[in-house]
């Protein structure tokens, strides 16, 4: 190399990208994480809308994740229901059927869904749209064509009917399945949410 | 997870940090070569990386040793400057260098992605604009066979048509006249003798890949001339580790004699390490009971107006949202704020306006938000109440909004009656962080590192006046060890920067008092006077006119800065200049956001800077700048003109929290005293911006997280 080198100077480039890769892809198990939380000031920000104590409550769990915790009622509007947890993560259920997340990551930002008469109905095709909030902020819509089919048929008043939504689109294959009592209720669910957060099961009965 | 810590999660419902634990394992992905670039362990191939991705890439064998970063600026596209050292440079041969530094910068393209037929082939050009150290040229064919296995081959010139040639089909190649680098050797692409090389690549489980390749790299000066290792074979194996999913780590056989180490790290600005965003969700929207009929009088008389403000105050408080302003009538109300922690806009006038709709009274239709930074209104929000109820958990909600919001401009006074927030004006506000500096690529020492605290305080004096400052106190280090004498025969306004670091201790960075103003709905000023930057002081002026739902701006800055001296406390050197810019700016619809800036620069020199950054909307920001001037390359030093890298990482996309902060680096090659400009803090356009149409526009869609 011909010419004298001179010395540059910059805050760290290479080294700090290094550092700071290492040290988010190790950040989700290590207490490290924490110490860099507090240094940059972030951190889970205390929760805004918080259920009351004796609002009615049901169980969740987020399949891949092996996560069951109670969501409590936290506000109604028409035929949604806004469920939260503990720690602020939201849940809306339109007559149980799953039309938003909030909190969970990669969120099921909205839903165009089918009416529990849909999936009890003779006619077993609707179609269904579901926004997820992509990596970059953007919204990420997708339509899937879907077909009903009934798992196992009510044998009495007291159990349920069970069918599976089972939906195609350019987002791949999603499989819904409902459990649906005497009433028209929807009593258990298993519904995907997003590629983020995996299946979610809501059950009712299981306090 | 294990089913103890499902329990425990159950138990402890901390739902948010479990689901944040745990992150999923990818396909067979592109891997990087040694060189940095995608490819197989010393030789290129023709896949891609995804789409905006980041790689950082450090290997080593024998002698040489790399750091390269890569970004794939549009899917075929890709650009990778690196860093090589050639150890025991003086064994045989006299040099005064013991390691041989060298910086090289690669372009590469794909020309056709690959198909179920044909492979993806992509031509590549090494060290363009470098010394020549590094200089080849590629064309290289990849083809997936299967589902783990890719084979490749191609065809290399330059350095990479050194070993086995096959002739040369262009003609032969010129000898390079390297002089002081910067400047592309047209002359000698493609030209001189040819060599194939080959290799494949073998996932054989979803964590360990094999490589094995044939290089057509002779190492010609490095192992023939200089004797630094032996090349004995042209055949390379490699064992490679996925170790996280965005590290990758191996271990490799070269040339029959070495045994190599490489770590590559893979950012995608799409893939968050977190898995998005967690936190509490937001305040429900109630629909009102039918409205009340409510008069201005009502309002003001009883002081509504100031406990309303209260109220959205402590609402808002929770996601890091300040009032700066509040004023009410019987139908709308409008609601000036300051967000000091949430990285998305939209997101915090989506939070503002549920605060809003959970205060105001029934009457209140309209809704106008007005986003406040450094005391400037930015732009007017106007939201219709009725449509935040009906669309609360409407399919495309965010679209269905965003069509019926007004996006405006608006005059820098407040309207009349307005309540300011409470306890803003005059107030105080001090910090002390510890900081770590570093200056990389001396050739006495590539890595001085020097840790200390800063001190920092702020005062805010009114709306829009600020006064500030910053002192650092250095406990260990060696940036004081370094001796070299800038040989540049212009001011040496930059390159006397290992003298500031040396004698600065303590050293005041900056205390500056700055006071920025809105002229007119479109214009935005910027005045700021004192220590500006750590090597000058000085008036900063600044005017930018920049239309709320225009893609382009165009600004005017002038500055008279004086030297600071070395110890950077109170006192000046000798030289002052009289520097600044016209400025114009540019947002492309596809994320690429261009600058240029003509005029003249801290040494006196006239020229102009053309930047081009790639803008993801979740903060991401990658991009290149050059700045050419009249000062003639052989005085401006190696390199020949000013260039460089620009990188920032909101850590809110890195730990899933929010924060505005970031990670920002400035790479330049090489720091010299052309094109250089004062750093002036508070800089207009990307404060201004941020609320404009086109930048809500992008990121409106967390408007309803």
């Amino acid at each position: 190399m011909g010419a004298v080198l001179e010395m540059m100077r910059s805050p760290g480039p290479f080294v700090g990208l290094i550092v700071v890769a290492v040290l988010l892809s190790a950040c989700s198990a290590v207490p490290l994480a924490k110490a860099a939380l507090s240094r940059v000031g972030g951190g889970v920000a205390p929760v805004v809308a918080k259920p009351a104590e004796n609002s009615k409550k049901i169980m969740m769990t987020l399949v891949s994740k092996k996560i069951k915790f109670p969501i409590q009622s936290l506000a109604t509007k028409g035929d949604v229901t806004l469920w939260a947890s503990a720690d602020g993560a939201q849940v809306a259920l339109r007559n149980g059927l799953l039309v938003s997340t909030r909190g969970f990551g990669m969120d099921l930002m909205s839903a165009d869904v089918p009416s529990v008469a849909d999936l009890t109905d003779v006619n077993p095709n609707h179609n269904r749209q579901n926004t997820y909030l992509d990596g970059l902020d953007a919204s990420d819509r997708r339509i899937y064509s879907c077909v009903v089919a009934p798992v196992a048929e009510r044998t009495g008043p007291d159990t349920a009917y069970q069918v599976l939504e089972t939906c195609d689109g350019a987002g791949g294959r999603i499989k819904n399945e409902y459990w649906i009592d005497s009433a028209n209720s929807v009593v258990k669910s298993k519904q995907w949410v997003s590629a983020g957060v995996g299946y979610a099961i809501f059950d009712t009965a299981d306090q | 997870m294990s089913s103890a810590l499902t329990k425990f999660c159950a138990t402890a419902t901390m739902v948010l940090s479990c689901i944040a634990a745990s992150a999923a394992m990818a396909e067979m992905k592109p891997t990087l070569s040694f060189a940095g670039v995608t490819g197989l362990i010393d030789m290129p191939s023709a896949e891609s990386q995804p789409d905006g991705s980041l790689a950082v890439t450090k290997s080593v064998f024998g002698p040489v040793g790399r750091t390269t970063l890569t970004f794939q600026i549009t899917p075929r596209l890709s650009g990778s400057f690196r860093y090589t050292s050639f150890r025991n440079w003086n064994d045989v041969i006299p040099s005064p260098l013991e390691t041989n530094l060298d910086r090289s910068f690669d372009l590469r393209y794909q020309l056709v992605e690959e198909t179920d037929f044909l492979p993806a082939v992509t031509v590549g050009i090494q060290d363009i604009i470098g010394t020549g150290l590094m200089a080849g040229e590629y064309i290289v064919a990849t083809k997936s066979v299967g589902k783990t296995v890719k084979v490749t081959a191609g065809l290399g010139w330059g350095r990479l048509g050194s070993y086995g040639s096959i002739g040369a089909p262009f003609g032969s190649r010129p000898v390079a006249d390297v002089g002081l680098g910067g400047r592309p050797r047209l002359g000698e692409w493609f030209k001189g003798d040819v060599a194939p090389f080959a290799g494949v690549e073998w996932q054989v489980t979803k964590r360990i890949g094999l490589k094995a390749e044939y290089s057509s790299d002779d190492y010609t000066t490095e192992a023939g001339v200089r004797q630094t290792f032996e090349r004995n074979s042209p055949f390379n194996y490699g064992i490679e580790y996925q170790a996280m999913d965005m590290l990758r780590v191996g271990v490799y056989s070269l040339y029959g004699s070495e045994i190599g180490f490489s770590a590559q790290i893979i950012l995608d600005p799409k893939r968050s390490p977190s898995t998005g965003q967690l936190g509490g969700g937001p305040l429900p929207i109630k629909n009102r009971p039918g409205s009340a009929g409510w008069t201005d009088d009502t309002v003001f008389q009883s002081g509504t107006a100031t406990k309303l403000r209260d109220k959205l105050q402590k609402l808002l408080a929770v996601d890091g949202i300040i009032v700066e302003a509040f004023a009410i009538t019987d139908q709308r109300a409008q609601l000036r704020i300051r967000n000091t922690r949430l990285s998305n806009g939209p997101q915090a006038l989506g939070r503002t306006s549920r605060a809003m709709a959970a205060v105001l009274p029934a009457s209140v239709e309209t809704f106008e938000i007005v986003p406040v930074a450094d005391g400037l209104p930015l732009s007017k929000v106007v939201l219709r109440r009725s449509d935040l109820e009906s669309l609360e958990f409407a399919p495309d909600q965010d679209a269905t909004l965003l069509a019926r919001t007004q996006i405006v401009s608006l005059p820098g006074n407040l309207p009349a009656g307005s309540v300011l927030g409470k306890g803003l004006y005059p107030k105080f506000d001090w910090g002390l962080t510890p900081y770590v500096k570093t200056a990389l690529f001396d050739p006495d020492n590539p890595i001085r590192v020097d840790a200390g605290l800063r001190a920092t305080a702020r005062y805010d004096i009114a709306p829009g006046w600020v006064l500030s400052g910053s002192m650092t106190k250095k406990f260990v280090g060696n940036l004081d060890q370094s001796t070299r004498v800038s040989t540049s025969p212009l001011q040496h306004v930059r390159s006397d920067s290992n003298i500031y670091d040396r004698e600065g201790d303590p050293a005041l960075e900056n205390l500056t008092l700055a006071y920025y103003s809105k002229p007119s709905p479109d214009l935005y000023g910027r005045v700021t006077v004192g220590y500006l930057e750590r090597m000058f002081g000085g008036v900063s002026a600044e005017l930018l006119w920049k239309q709320v739902d225009k893609p382009y701006a165009l600004g005017v800055e002038v500055n008279y800065v004086k030297q600071r001296d070395f110890n950077q406390l109170l006192g000046f050197q000798d030289y002052s200049v009289v520097t600044g810019h016209v400025s114009g700016y540019y947002a492309f619809a596809n994320g690429f956001q261009a600058q240029l800036d003509v005029g003249r620069y801290l040494a006196g020199d006239f020229g102009a800077t053309l930047s081009v950054d790639r803008e993801f909307s979740n903060g991401w920001k990658v991009g290149a700048f050059a700045t050419l001037t009249d000062v003639p390359f052989d005085d401006f030093g190696e390199g020949s003109f000013d260039k460089g890298i620009k990188i920032e990482i909101p850590f809110a996309w890195a730990l899933g929290k929010q924060t505005r902060k970031a990670y920002k680096t400035t790479i330049r090659p090489i720091v010299r005293d052309g094109g250089a400009r004062v750093d002036v803090d508070g800089r207009l356009y990307d404060t201004v911006r941020e609320y404009h149409a086109n930048d809500l526009d992008a990121k409106w869609g967390r408007f309803w997280k």
